[in-house]
């Protein structure tokens, strides 16, 4: 079976936002902010589905997704790159609007 | 009651058979149509009865293609009258209304296979037309009023197309996506090595399983297997690495508050943990003794030194932890280190 050379997550970028996938700092950011909000608390066998499958293993802190996000914004401190990143993964952003603007910009920036 | 690492589930995984009408490279037990031996339903009902006295509350049916063992039903049954949890892992082929009547009062979930896009799919499959075969049968599975859910395996090349797979999950109406990264065992050893997702991808697979999470938040539960090492840090006990002095106590407790998952393979050899792992770590063959013998055996000659294997992983995980690359493959891990560990 021939392998394919790319990683997903670069297609993934190049698909999507049509952009390089960020450095390693800007997904340190973006994990440690998504583990703000979600956490996985349990990882099972291949074959195995989660059986209660009603408990969400990606556990969601929905009290604290807002804030989570704001201090991220804070901590951008008007990076443009660092905001482009969140945007990439607007969790708790109510509004999926927003994110399309953003996107945007992101495509700009890199050209 | 909950299981040794905080589940409400303990949980037996039986392979009865490797025989399978796909051959997919992929594939962990490198099972085939080929394959023929089955284990006897005497053989399981027995073994289900003695987990169930051990603690053992659900019970998995994988393969192999569980849907073509010929006990499948009894087995389920056995299970049921129990009270067992019961679910099979299927590549969805052979789900007709005749098996889905008989299957419909006996398995809380069926997990079908969905490895990505269509044409990947059938490249992971082997099979041009499986991805429009599975497809059909979701009618009928939707009709039978059996909960499914898909299990993606992620490899180093598919995470973009995640959002299309659960897109396509929610359309189908599955109840849940496992997303499982890839392992590089049985088949997939030869034919697909170098494939299975390293930490970085898994970084960016957490990040895009939170966004596909937000997009279909009540409509889809979401599964990513894969261990988080500051939760691992924080909660030794859910990789059995808690340090315990009470290991003469422990052993007199039921099985299933030591271990799960456990896993009958299909020549009936019992394994902790996964298929595959070295049975040096193993509870021995059922085709030899019962499975309570096995049990206390195990509880006494071996679990001390399963307990270290977990422990050495352990610490490994935790000494290898950084902000961008938390997450690892723990089944991968302990896996490996079960072959190469001297315990």
């Amino acid at each position: 079976m021939a392998q394919e050379a790319a990683r997903g997550s670069a297609k993934l970028w190049d698909r999507v936002f049509e952009a390089e996938p960020p450095t390693q700092a800007d997904l340190s950011k973006a994990v440690t902010g998504a583990r703000e909000s979600y956490r996985i608390l349990r990882w099972w066998k291949y074959g195995q589905p989660q059986i209660d499958r009603i408990k969400a293993t990606l556990d969601v802190r929905t009290d604290l997704a807002g804030s989570v996000i704001q201090d991220i914004l804070n901590a951008g401190g008007g990076n443009q790159r660092a905001s482009v990143i969140l945007d990439a993964f607007p969790y708790g952003l109510p509004k999926v609007e927003g994110v399309q603007v953003n996107v945007t910009f992101e495509r700009e920036i890199n050209r | 009651m909950q299981g040794p690492i905080g589940d409400d589930y303990r949980v037996l995984q039986i392979h009865p058979t490797l025989r399978c009408n796909l051959k997919c490279p992929h594939c962990y037990s490198s099972s085939s149509p080929e394959e023929v031996a089955e284990l006897p339903l005497d053989l399981l009902r027995q073994t289900l009865s003695e987990a169930f006295a051990e603690g053992y509350n659900a019970v998995g049916v994988s393969g192999g293609e569980p849907l073509m063992f010929s006990s499948l039903h009894g087995v389920l049954e056995q299970a049921r009258s129990l009270g067992m949890v019961t679910t099979v892992t299927t590549n969805g082929l052979l789900l007709d209304r005749k098996r889905l009547r008989d299957l419909r009062e006996l398995v809380d979930l069926i997990a079908i296979s969905l490895d990505g896009i269509e044409a990947s799919h059938n490249r992971m499959r082997g099979n041009p037309r499986a991805f429009e075969l599975m497809k059909k049968r979701l009618e009928d599975v939707r009709d039978a009023q059996v909960k499914f859910a898909f299990i993606f395996t992620l490899t180093m090349h598919n995470l973009h197309e995640l959002e299309q797979v659960a897109s396509f999950a929610v359309e189908q109406g599955a109840s849940l996506l496992q997303v499982h990264p890839l392992e590089e065992v049985g088949r997939a050893q030869s034919l697909l090595a170098g494939s299975s997702p390293d930490d970085l991808e898994l970084s960016y697979a957490f990040l895009e399983c939170a966004r596909v999470k937000q997009m279909y938040a009540d409509k889809l539960q979401l599964q990513f297997d894969v261990a988080d090492r500051e939760v691992v840090r924080d909660y030794p006990c859910k990789v059995y690495a808690d340090e315990r002095t009470d290991l003469d106590e422990l052993c007199r407790q039921p099985l299933g508050d030591l271990v799960s998952t456990l896993i009958v393979e299909n020549d009936g050899f019992v394994v902790p943990i996964q298929y595959g792992f070295a049975r040096a770590y193993g509870l021995g063959s059922l085709r030899s003794d019962s499975f309570r013998d096995l049990a206390a055996r195990w509880k006494a000659d071996v679990y001390p030194s399963f307990r270290q294997l977990c422990r050495r992983v352990f610490e490994q995980m935790v000494a290898t932890a950084s902000p961008s690359l938390p997450f690892t493959n723990w089944y991968g891990l302990v896996m490996e280190s079960s072959y190469t560990s001297t315990s």
